[in-house]
């Protein structure tokens, strides 16, 4: 997989010069050549259209027989096996386009908690968190960032891969839309609708996905940045885009400091996205508790995912965007 | 259960108070703290099993308030000092309190108790009996205790109390520099023990001393319900039961002392009295030294006696003397109360005389005016007299010169006169009649005086006639003629010197004296001592006449008319004595001080201070053989403290160590996150 004869743009400190956050720095863009390289080694391919598409149609692959319809070019008849077996079957081939690649990036305001907050147990341990990487990199706040980081990093790997990508935002709607776009030249692009993504509003899969599939008519990868936190539930959001013929990825987004929060006694608790309150009294008993309700979250939706063959990721928001991308594309499902 | 500290109302709006503060900061930490979570419905499945529990919980919450309460409610309790009857199976007894009791204790601080005993001064062991006295009766409420000091007054050093540390404190503050120089004052206690003691249970009276004074009446003492307790034994001793000195009527340059020495030692005892001046002097150590001694009387003290003398001729610069008694080195004897063994004497400033005799010549009475050693001697002839003024008498000599100007004159046979008129001429008096009281006559015998003849004057009827002759001729009279310029003082002898045997005689002289001493404002001499610790009321020349008469200086004006005069101790100055409470107050002519110790005290100040002496001198304080009255025996009060626990006793100290359990086990639980 080459940038074939095309200007090989680098994501340098130009597009850093605009970088007021720290999201796309120049440290952020150094991993990401280095994970286009990688991604090159992971697929083999140079041409256009080098992914085939589970869309059958007037390629050379043969993919699989189905019987005769009266109107099916005869052509595409098997006589072999009609001479075998006598029945009609027609021979289908896989189709070869371009792969488009959606990158939904969940922008409901249970991203954006936690910008300030520090990991108590690092912090009661006296570990001194860091504020880069060993890349220099510096690490997420929010999984919103990390989210948006993952997107711009998944993105460029398919523009780097000549795929098209298409990056929308959504919350309990669709939100800001960023067209699909080919080449690497589009990166910038994308990090700009990235960083003017607006955060608020709750999360509703099931009609965000249903007007994301309304509103796109080519099928494609459909790469899903969330925490799932969604007062409606997901099954029904993935599964529209199941049925309607998209490739879901899932990587589900966690923060570890919402796992350990630095709480005691008692609290009113208000969630950010219904404004809904709930007293209660902390105790560590109860944290446990909530930790075990996370992993049982966490993993329902894990097994939903394996159950319906959907990619299925998750990450923090303390790991490094980079070793994300690469557990991604080790894992396979995504570019190759 | 019973309540000694605090009541049940007391206790009730204590914890009104408190425990209202504290539902108020419980209620206050129920307002939650508000905090924003991403998911809310993980919560809620965290939350379904408590809120199954919700009641429970709300119980707990309401426990964690009822458990504050209770931390409140057991130290409250605590404050009332509740009694229990029983718990736990101990036993509590409630005690038993003795008869109620006030018992005025007091303590004979008087000059006796300076007496030395086994290396101990009475008043230390009084003050040991008496703090083992209030051990015995501090015991109980109910035994109430006043601490009073006896000695020349009586003085309360406490109020009816049972608090053992405050009477020791009170016994402590008795007389703290050690017995004091006065007598005791038996009448004074007798009074103060009537009126503390009027109506009160239980009363009695114990007085702890060494009763070296006669007691009241048994019937007195039973009045008081006096207990005794006697501190001392028999001890030898010697002392000065009165001294005085005052100069010789005849010569004012020599005293003559009076002493009356005591011996209470069962056999004659020999000591020497030793007599010192110092004109400056005020204390013991001011004379004692042997540059000031100026006699020694050397005595033998008869057994359980008083030893009475005079010591003649003294001579000695200044007006202050000091006495000292001491037990001759060789005899074994030791004296147990050296404080009577000192006596302290003033005598009046000498004055010189100063005389003008106007005469032609009379050798007989230059000789007579010469005897006394302190005339100033002026002699004019009738020609050079200018008159009486600058003398303080004029003797003149059958001269004629001016008699009506004022002042003091011994005129002998003066011629007829406005103020003398003569009447005739009695040839060959003689003498029928003499008084012999009169100051002229004293010492003089008027037998001899054989005179030729006698002028014969007019009397008037304030003469004094010390000497008549036939028909009641005077031949020798006094007599004072007032005047608004000033009185004219005489003193008349009718016949001429020259013309008689009187200037021959022996009586001559002594008569010239009297007639001199006569003018004198100090003719008697003699300035009375005192007593330590008495009231006195000194005649001392106010301010107003200081500059006159020499009155003391030092004195300041009061808005009600008194005033007060600064006053000087023996080793003292006015400041110190002022400290002391000791100051004079001038009521009219008199001076009223109470002086507390033995030695010279100067009352003004300045070079013109009045001295006064101030003595023991009281027989019964140096009899220091204890005569303690017959007096019931005294019994302590019986109370046994009840066999009682410890902590049932004091039940506030399992009340508040319960709180303080209480108050743990919620400190761990809340941190254990179990209350919350």
């Amino acid at each position: 997989m080459t940038s074939g004869g095309t200007a090989k743009p680098r994501p340098s400190s130009g597009a850093a010069a605009g970088d007021t956050d720290g999201l796309f720095d120049d440290a952020f863009l150094k991993r990401l050549e280095y994970l286009d390289i990688v991604s090159k080694k992971a697929a083999a391919s140079a041409e256009r259209g080098e992914r085939r598409s589970k869309k059958l149609g007037a390629g050379l692959e043969f993919a699989d027989h189905r019987r005769y319809s009266p109107g099916d070019d005869f052509k595409h008849i098997d006589w072999n096996v009609y001479a075998r077996l006598g029945k009609l079957l027609v021979r289908q081939y896989e189709e070869e386009e371009d792969l488009f690649i959606y990158v939904l990036v969940d922008a409901s305001a249970s991203m954006a908690v936690g910008r300030d907050a520090v990991p108590v147990k690092a912090r009661a341990r006296g570990e001194v968190v860091p504020q880069k990487d060993q890349h220099g990199v510096s690490p997420a706040r929010t999984k919103l960032d990390q989210a948006r980081r993952l997107a711009a990093a998944l993105a460029y790997i398919a523009l780097a891969s000549l795929d098209r990508a298409s990056l929308v935002t959504f919350s309990e709607k669709l939100g800001q839309r960023l067209m699909p776009a080919r080449g690497k030249a589009q990166i910038f692009r994308i990090f700009d609708f990235l960083r003017n993504v607006q955060v608020g509003g709750r999360t509703s899969f099931e009609d965000a996905m249903r007007a994301f599939v309304h509103e796109t008519k080519r099928r494609g990868v459909v790469v899903v940045l969330s925490d799932f936190y969604a007062q409606d539930g997901w099954e029904a959001g993935l599964n529209y885009l199941r049925y309607n013929r998209f490739e879901p990825v899932v990587i589900q987004l966690v923060d570890l400091r919402e796992l350990e929060p630095n709480l005691r006694g008692d609290i009113l608790l208000v969630d950010v996205e219904t404004q809904e309150t709930k007293e209660m009294t902390l105790t560590p008993k109860l944290l446990d508790k909530y930790r075990a309700a996370h992993a049982q979250f966490c993993g329902e939706l894990e097994t939903f995912c394996k159950g319906s063959q959907i990619a299925y990721y998750k990450t923090t928001v303390q790991a490094p965007f980079d070793e994300v991308v690469m557990s991604i594309l080790r894992a396979g499902g995504f570019l190759a | 259960m019973t309540l000694q500290g605090l009541g049940w109302v007391e206790l009730g709006k204590l914890f009104a108070i408190f425990g209202g503060v504290m539902v108020a900061l419980y209620i206050l930490r129920l307002r939650r703290r508000r905090v924003a979570v991403p998911f809310s419905p993980l919560w809620s499945r965290v939350v379904v099993d408590k809120q199954a529990s919700s009641l429970f919980s709300a119980l707990r919450r309401v426990g964690s308030l009822l458990v504050q309460l209770a931390v409140i409610a057991l130290v409250v309790l605590a404050l009332g000092d509740p009694k229990v009857g029983s718990l736990a199976g101990c036993v509590h007894e409630d005690e038993k309190p003795p008869p109620p009791r006030h018992a005025l204790l007091v303590i004979d601080a008087s000059a006796s108790m300076a007496t030395v005993e086994g290396g101990r001064t009475r008043l230390e062991l009084a003050k040991k009996k008496a703090h083992e006295l209030v051990d015995q009766l501090a015991v109980h409420p109910s035994q109430r205790v006043m601490v009073v000091q006896l000695d020349v007054a009586t003085e309360p050093l406490s109020l009816w109390t049972s608090d053992a540390a405050t009477l020791h404190a009170a016994v402590d503050a008795v007389a703290p520099d050690g017995a004091r120089d006065t007598p005791t004052a038996v009448q004074e206690l007798m009074s103060l023990a009537r009126d503390a003691l009027r109506d009160r249970s239980g009363a009695e009276t114990l007085l702890v001393s060494d009763f070296a004074f006669d007691a009241p009446p048994k019937a007195e003492l039973e009045a008081i319900h006096l207990h005794a307790f006697p501190i001392g034994g028999a001890a030898d001793n010697i002392g000065i039961e009165s001294f005085n000195v005052r100069p010789y009527l005849d010569d004012r340059l020599a005293y003559v002392a009076f002493y009356a020495l005591r011996n209470e030692a069962a056999r004659p005892v020999p000591a020497s009295l030793f007599i010192y001046a110092n004109p400056k002097g005020s204390s013991e150590a001011d004379f004692a030294a042997p540059q000031r001694l100026i006699h020694t009387e050397r005595v033998v003290l008869p057994a359980n006696d008083t030893l009475r003398g005079h010591i003649q001729e003294l001579k000695f610069a200044g007006s202050r003397v000091f006495a000292r008694l001491v037990v001759d080195s060789a005899d074994p004897m030791r004296d147990a109360f050296p404080r009577d063994d000192v006596a302290f004497a003033v005598v009046p400033e000498r004055k010189t005389m100063n005389v003008q005799l106007v005469s032609d010549g009379n050798l007989f009475l230059n000789a007579a005016l010469f005897l006394r050693e302190n005339v100033k001697l002026t002699t004019v002839t009738p020609a050079d007299y200018r008159g009486p003024a600058g003398y303080d008498v004029t003797v003149v000599d059958g001269a004629e010169v001016d008699l009506e100007q004022p002042g003091n004159y011994v005129l002998f046979a003066p011629p007829p006169s406005k103020s003398l008129v003569v009447k005739g001429v009695l040839s060959a008096p003689e003498i029928t009649k003499v008084d012999k009281k009169h100051p002229l006559s004293r010492h003089v015998g008027f037998a001899d005086v054989n005179a030729l003849e006698a002028l014969v004057y007019a009397p008037e009827k304030k003469d004094e006639v010390v000497v008549s002759a036939q028909g009641g001729v005077p031949l020798v009279f006094q007599r004072t003629v007032p005047d608004p310029a000033g009185a004219r003082r005489y003193v008349v002898v009718a016949f001429d010197l020259r013309k008689s045997l009187f200037p021959m005689s022996y009586g001559f002289p002594i008569f010239v004296v009297n007639a001199l001493s006569s003018f004198s404002a100090e003719a008697e001499g003699l300035v009375q001592p005192n007593r330590a610790g008495v009231p006195l009321a000194l005649e001392v020349a106010s301010a107003a006449d200081s500059a006159g008469k020499g009155g003391p200086g030092g004195e300041v004006a009061k808005p009600d008319g008194a005033s007060t005069i600064a006053v000087r101790g023996p080793d003292l100055e006015a400041a110190e004595t002022v400290a002391m409470g000791i100051a004079a107050r001038r009521v009219g002519d008199r001076v009223h001080v109470t002086l507390p110790r033995l030695g010279i005290w100067e009352v003004g100040a300045g070079p013109s201070a009045m001295p006064v002496a101030v003595n023991l001198l009281s027989p019964d304080e140096s009899r220091i053989l204890p005569r303690p009255p017959e007096v019931p025996a005294w019994t302590a009060p019986v109370f046994e403290a009840p066999r009682e626990n410890l902590w049932l006793r004091d039940f506030w100290r399992v009340l508040l160590l319960v709180a303080l359990a209480v108050v743990v086990i919620e400190w761990a639980t809340w941190h254990r996150r179990v209350t919350v």
